[in-house]
């Protein structure tokens, strides 16, 4: 008893782990946030390595760019020292033509795109102008030295190619502003090339920033600033408009970025748009070059973004949190899966309870019946075994006698062992009468009043000495098995007739309430009646109060009966007084059995 | 030869029973007198009617058990409340069908029953009973 409590505790306690462990707890929210944790970290990982990725690219993209712009330049650079040869290389005798010819061999529009043409400019001592501009109108008698100033020396651009372009610059002083003067100064006193400040061209409609470009020339070879003051004969130049310059340098390139160039305070070159500050790579360099401090900025244009694969972090995120959501999704249907089949567990353990429950009845009901069967069994075979013994006892007295058994005592024998005989034959009739009761029970409409005409007919024959009374009530028509109503019937109303009392008629009395839910049935004599002692008992197999010699019977005419009522569904029992009479009681269920 | 006994009760409802074993009794020579009684309570009648000295108490009876009615443990009950102990002369002997073995101890451990016999009576039973009673 204890171990199947304990075992039952088990049960329990499993069912409960079982139940807790069915649902989303603890451990499955923290397997999701790390997970989720993790993908932010790889998610955040990556992004880090693509802006890193994107940065070194964006650097290498503006130093790339700033170094094609230098190289760019050095190759103008290169042009005006070919320049400067072709001057010496003509001793001072270069005139228009020569210029002509050279310009026109360095095919400037081709191989030279940012520049606008390549000149000649002139170291004039003030003294020398008439000399200057006297040589000069030799070729081109409108030739003109402008605009007017009041230094000492005058550097005119004495050939521009080509011409028609630069119309404007053709005997252009560069010494008359500053900015022009200095560079020629600087180019003058230090042998190399310079570059002026931000200026705006003459030839130039549009009026964006400009430079000029100086290679500077001696009348002899000059090492020391004495030297190059004393021997400065003039420049080759190189107009500059920036914009020309950097389509020209970078036109051909990767454009994935976006471009300022500014010198001091003034913007040489602007592709920034107006409002790209707030986004994108920046970058800023500073670039000595020909005398001036150029300020480069870069900055990612759209285009670098669009051909920038930065796609790998977002896919990441998005593959980390779909297989997260895919894992919420799991622990879910695991969890429903799990309750369903716990459920269904459940629903099949109450199944089986009750299964167990119905099992347990049925089990009740056949103890009960193999119980009946054995004391019937039983009684049976000793009330059977009564007239057999009977037999036995008499044939062997007959066939032992030596002859000193009297007629009258053999006649007697004889008649024993036929009354015996006749009895098993009896009793082996009731017992399989009794024995059919149950087989298939099947209800029909009944009218009672016409059974029991019928019953009145069969037993008038049978009692035709006219000694039993038989009435009966007002009968209704009832659901009902006719064989067992009528079997009952007939059952009830022999016993009444049998048990009549010796001093006065029988009277037997049939009659049929209705109750709430049944038919009430009564069967009444006025015979000999039954002590209250063996109320009970009289309905039992083989229960017999008169010895069978006295009052015929088998014994089993009431054990039907109530095998009978059982079997209709309803109940049979005994009223009496000794001496005065019984009333038998069945009852008929209304329902539709 | 004399009989052994005086007289011998049969109390049984089977007339059958009662006739076998009275020819068999007769047939034996043990008792003068052999009376069958169907019912406990007319065997009743019957101790009483000797008490009165109608005829003689008998010295032996047969009691089957399963007795319509009054059966025979119910009969010994009647039997201890109507004769005082010297009354009760008789012995008395179960003579049954039943093969309950509950009834057998029964019978056993009852103080006023001799012995039990299962029924029919048997010839070499009732020769040891006669040899029983021939020394006195």
């Amino acid at each position: 008893m204890s171990s199947t409590t304990t075992e039952q505790q088990e049960l329990a306690d499993e069912r409960r782990s079982i139940e807790r462990s069915g649902r989303l707890h603890g451990a499955h929210w923290s397997v999701l946030a790390l997970s989720l944790v993790l993908t932010f970290f790889v998610w955040q990982y990556a992004e880090r390595q693509a802006q890193d990725k994107r940065e070194s690219r964006f650097q290498r993209y503006s130093s790339q760019v700033v170094g094609l712009i230098q190289e760019r330049l050095h190759k103008y650079e290169d042009a005006l020292w070919a320049g400067v040869a072709a001057k010496h290389s003509h001793s001072q005798a270069v005139d228009l033509a020569t210029w002509r010819r050279f310009s026109s061999a360095l095919h400037i529009s081709d191989k030279y795109p940012g520049i606008n043409g390549i000149g000649v400019i002139d170291y004039v001592p003030r003294q020398q102008l008439d000399d200057y501009l006297a040589t000069h109108r030799r070729d081109r008698p409108a030739y003109k030295v402008h605009p007017q100033h009041t230094l000492p020396f005058l550097l005119p651009i004495t050939f521009i190619m080509p011409e028609d372009k630069n119309a404007a610059a053709i005997g252009l002083d560069v010494a008359h502003e500053a900015n022009r003067l200095r560079a020629a100064l600087n180019a003058r006193d230090s042998g190399k090339a310079q570059i002026t400040g931000p200026i705006v061209l003459v030839q130039d409609a549009n009026k964006t920033p400009g430079f000029l470009f100086y290679a500077p020339f001696y009348r002899q070879h000059s090492e020391t600033l004495e030297e190059r003051r004393a021997n400065f004969a003039g420049m080759v130049y190189a107009p500059f408009v920036v914009a020309e310059l950097m389509r020209g340098t970078l036109e051909q390139q990767q454009r994935d970025i976006f471009l300022r160039i500014s010198d001091g305070d003034t913007v040489l070159y602007d592709e920034f748009p107006d409002n790209h500050e707030a986004q994108g790579l920046f970058a800023e360099y500073k670039l000595n070059i020909y005398g001036r401090e150029w300020q480069i900025a870069t900055a990612s244009s759209p285009s670098f973004w669009r051909n920038t694969d930065d796609s790998q972090p977002k896919i990441i995120l998005v593959c980390a949190l779909v297989i997260d959501a895919m894992l919420l999704l799991l622990f879910i249907s695991l969890s429903r899966a799990h309750r369903r089949s716990f459920n269904f567990a459940q629903r099949m353990l109450a199944s089986s309870e009750k299964n167990a429950a119905a099992l347990t009845q049925t089990i009740d009901k056949l103890e009960q019946s193999n119980h009946q069967l054995e004391r019937f069994a039983f009684i049976a075979s000793h009330d059977l075994r009564e007239p057999l013994r009977s037999l036995g006892n008499y044939s062997e007295l007959l066939k032992n006698d030596d002859g000193s058994m009297t007629d009258e005592q053999r006649g007697k024998a004889i008649g024993f062992i036929q009354a015996a005989a006749t009895r098993m034959e009896e009793l082996l009739t009731a017992l399989l009468n009794y024995s059919r009761i149950d087989f298939s029970y099947q209800v029909e409409t009944v009218d009672c009043t016409e059974l029991l005409a019928e019953l009145r007919d069969d037993l008038g024959r049978q009692l035709a000495d006219g000694q039993v009374d038989i009435r009966v009530g007002a009968m209704p028509t009832i659901q009902v098995g006719r064989n067992e109503i009528r079997q009952l019937l007939q059952n009830l109303i022999t016993n009444a007739i049998k048990f009549r009392a010796n001093d006065r008629a029988a009277q037997v009395e049939i009659e049929c309430t209705e109750k709430e839910s049944t038919w009430l049935f009564s069967v009444c004599d006025n015979g000999i009646g039954i002590d209250s002692a063996h109320q009970n008992a009289i309905f039992d197999v083989f229960k017999r109060l008169h010895r069978h010699e006295d009052i015929p019977g088998s014994g089993i005419g009431l054990a039907s009966c109530k095998k009978l009522s059982k079997l209709m569904g309803g109940e049979i029992w005994v009223e009496s007084e000794v001496g005065k009479g019984s009333c038998f009681y069945f009852t008929v269920p209304k329902g539709e059995k | 030869m004399s009989p052994s006994v005086n007289s011998i009760l049969l109390i049984d409802d089977s007339d059958a029973d009662n006739y076998y074993h009275q020819l068999l009794l007769e047939q034996a020579g043990i008792a003068t007198q052999i009376t069958a009684c169907t019912s406990a309570l007319s065997a009743l009648d019957y101790l009483i009617a000797a008490l009165d000295g109608e005829h003689p108490m008998p010295d032996i009876i047969f009691l089957d058990i399963n007795i319509p009615s009054v059966d025979g443990w119910e009969f010994l009950n009647h039997y201890s409340r109507c004769l005082t102990k010297e009354q009760r002369t008789a012995d008395i002997y179960m003579l049954s069908t039943s093969t309950d073995p509950k009834d057998r101890e029964r019978a056993e451990a009852h103080p006023l029953i001799e012995g039990y016999i299962s029924k029919p009576l048997q010839k070499d039973w009732l020769d040891g009973l006669t040899q029983q009673l021939e020394p006195s």
